[in-house]
């Protein structure tokens, strides 16, 4: 079994394995010839993690068969992050089984790191019917989240006549963001029905660490029911969040 | 129908949603060129409506869009680069969105059929530049003497508050010499210019100032208000290939 892949823009795979081992300790990257995917809980449970990338999104994608990618993302980030902008980003997979981490840009670097062989467990999608479909800018909501931090330690998410507010309020104070067309956060809103629901904001402040890796996203969720928050990626590849909703009393 | 070449893809005839979905993945990576039937929507700063015709669309990976007719150099839309660019499928319509964020502009492209589309990564090489303003006071610097025997360059890009002089000199006599360079015809505008840098430099300097129109050519109304201000002209055309300059780009 043999893999290797070759990514143009190593600086996407440091902000990608940058936002992922803020969520996830351990998980596997499964490699298949269509592409690369990882699908992961965070360890309590509240959060999942789904990214996809097809083999078209990479430079050059060589994968003969099913290949599990154990790895501790703490260590993973840590080379990753040695990844500098002008670099090529190559990923293989060795006969020892130990992955191979390279960087190609003025000096050609190669880390290796051990495979974990972790448990098989296939998660399923998420069942979710949500009744709002928004795309925003992933900046102002990365900005609303940080607004939102000041006062509370989770957001409410509620619609308005074709707009989407987040609020935030404890015994500290209250903040309300409001997404509108006219504003120009909000491209593009679809309500099936009025919805509002509370999430964490320590996992949305971990999730929104993605912004640098899309200009948009997508925030689907549904009344009392799990949030979806997705970030398309170059060359055809998605991330996308799931969030439990935070019960209120 | 698509024929995938070394690294770039032409699909003939795509779908909206096909199209759709190679936009959003593609926007940051290669340069997107789409004949297409659309019609144009702007708001920002001003407002405008393009009607329903067949047009060439091309995206950047930095965020440039511009829109083409059949004619003119200039597209007829386009956003700059840092636009945050969206594209997705309404009802038969193919919606591709260009937002610029400071100051708020947007383009709407409503598309019901596109032709082409092509898909190409482009390359990013060192431009070069011959025969430029920079070039020709570059070789002024080295020759003094192009203008008039005797002349000593001072400063580069000297600032007033009218703007940049070009090439500050000094003659054998002492005066202090304003060179303003043009690298093709001089025109009445040139002259003006140079008036507001010699009239600077005599409210600071003293009177003991010349001012002197350096271009390959002038045209007539330029040379007489020249002379009616008493300033004069050098005739210097940029070098050709030689001195090169050079100018990478990011």
């Amino acid at each position: 079994m043999t893999l290797k892949l070759i990514f143009s823009e190593a600086k996407q795979w440091k902000y990608l394995v940058d936002t992922l081992s803020r969520l996830i300790d351990e998980a596997s990257f499964i490699a298949t010839p269509e592409g690369l995917r990882l699908r992961a809980l965070d360890p309590s449970r509240i959060a999942m993690v789904d990214f996809v990338m097809p083999s078209e999104a990479f430079e050059e994608y060589l994968c003969d068969g099913e290949v599990r990618i154990g790895v501790n993302f703490d260590e993973f980030k840590k080379i990753m992050k040695r990844g500098s902008a002008k670099d090529k980003l190559e990923l293989e997979v060795s006969e020892e089984r130990r992955l191979k981490v390279r960087f190609r840009g003025r000096a050609v670097r190669t880390f290796s790191l051990p495979i974990l062989e972790l448990g098989a467990e296939e998660l399923p999608t998420p069942r979710i019917s949500f009744t709002v479909e928004a795309k925003l800018l992933s900046d102002a909501v990365k900005d609303a989240i940080k607004d939102a931090e000041i006062v509370s330690d989770y957001v409410k998410f509620e619609t308005g006549e074709e707009c989407l507010l987040m609020k935030a309020s404890s015994d500290r104070g209250s903040v309300e963001v409001e997404f509108t067309r006219d504003s120009g956060s909000l491209i593009e809103i679809d309500i099936k029905e009025p919805s509002y629901a509370a999430y964490s904001l320590d996992y949305l402040s971990d999730m929104m660490k993605a912004y640098q890796l899309s200009d948009i996203l997508t925030i689907e969720y549904a009344t009392n029911k799990p949030l979806a928050l997705t970030f398309d990626l170059p060359g055809g590849g998605r991330l996308t969040f799931y969030l439990a909703p935070r019960m209120e009393a | 129908m698509s024929t995938a070449g070394e690294d770039y893809v032409l699909l003939e005839e795509p779908s909206l949603t096909q199209v759709a979905n190679f936009i959003n993945a593609f926007k940051k990576t290669r340069v997107l060129v789409l004949y297409l039937n659309c019609e144009v929507l702007y708001k920002g700063r001003a407002s405008s409506k393009l009607s329903p015709g067949d047009r060439l669309l091309i995206t950047k990976p930095d965020g440039s869009l511009l829109i083409h007719e059949k004619t003119k150099r200039e597209p007829v839309n386009w956003q700059p680069p840092g636009c945050i660019l969206h594209a997705q499928v309404k009802g038969n319509m193919l919606v591709i969105r260009s937002i610029r964020l400071r100051p708020r502009e947007e383009i709407l492209v409503l598309s019901p059929h596109v032709h082409v589309l092509l898909a190409a990564p482009c390359t990013q090489g060192e431009f070069r530049l011959w025969g430029s303003e920079g070039e020709m006071i570059e070789l002024v610097m080295k020759n003094p003497s192009l203008i008039e025997p005797g002349l000593k360059p001072l400063k580069r890009e000297h600032l007033t508050p009218h703007g940049k002089i070009d090439l500050l000199c000094e003659d054998s006599k002492g005066n202090i010499v304003v060179l303003e360079f043009k690298r093709s015809t001089a025109q009445l505008s040139g002259v003006s210019q140079l008036k507001r840098y010699v009239d600077y430099m005599k409210k600071v300097y003293g009177d003991k100032c010349r001012g002197i129109l350096v271009a390959p050519n002038i045209t007539s109304s330029a040379k007489s208000l020249l002379a009616e201000y008493g300033l004069e002209y050098r005739r210097l055309s940029p070098p050709s290939r030689t001195g090169i300059l050079k100018r990478t780009t990011p």
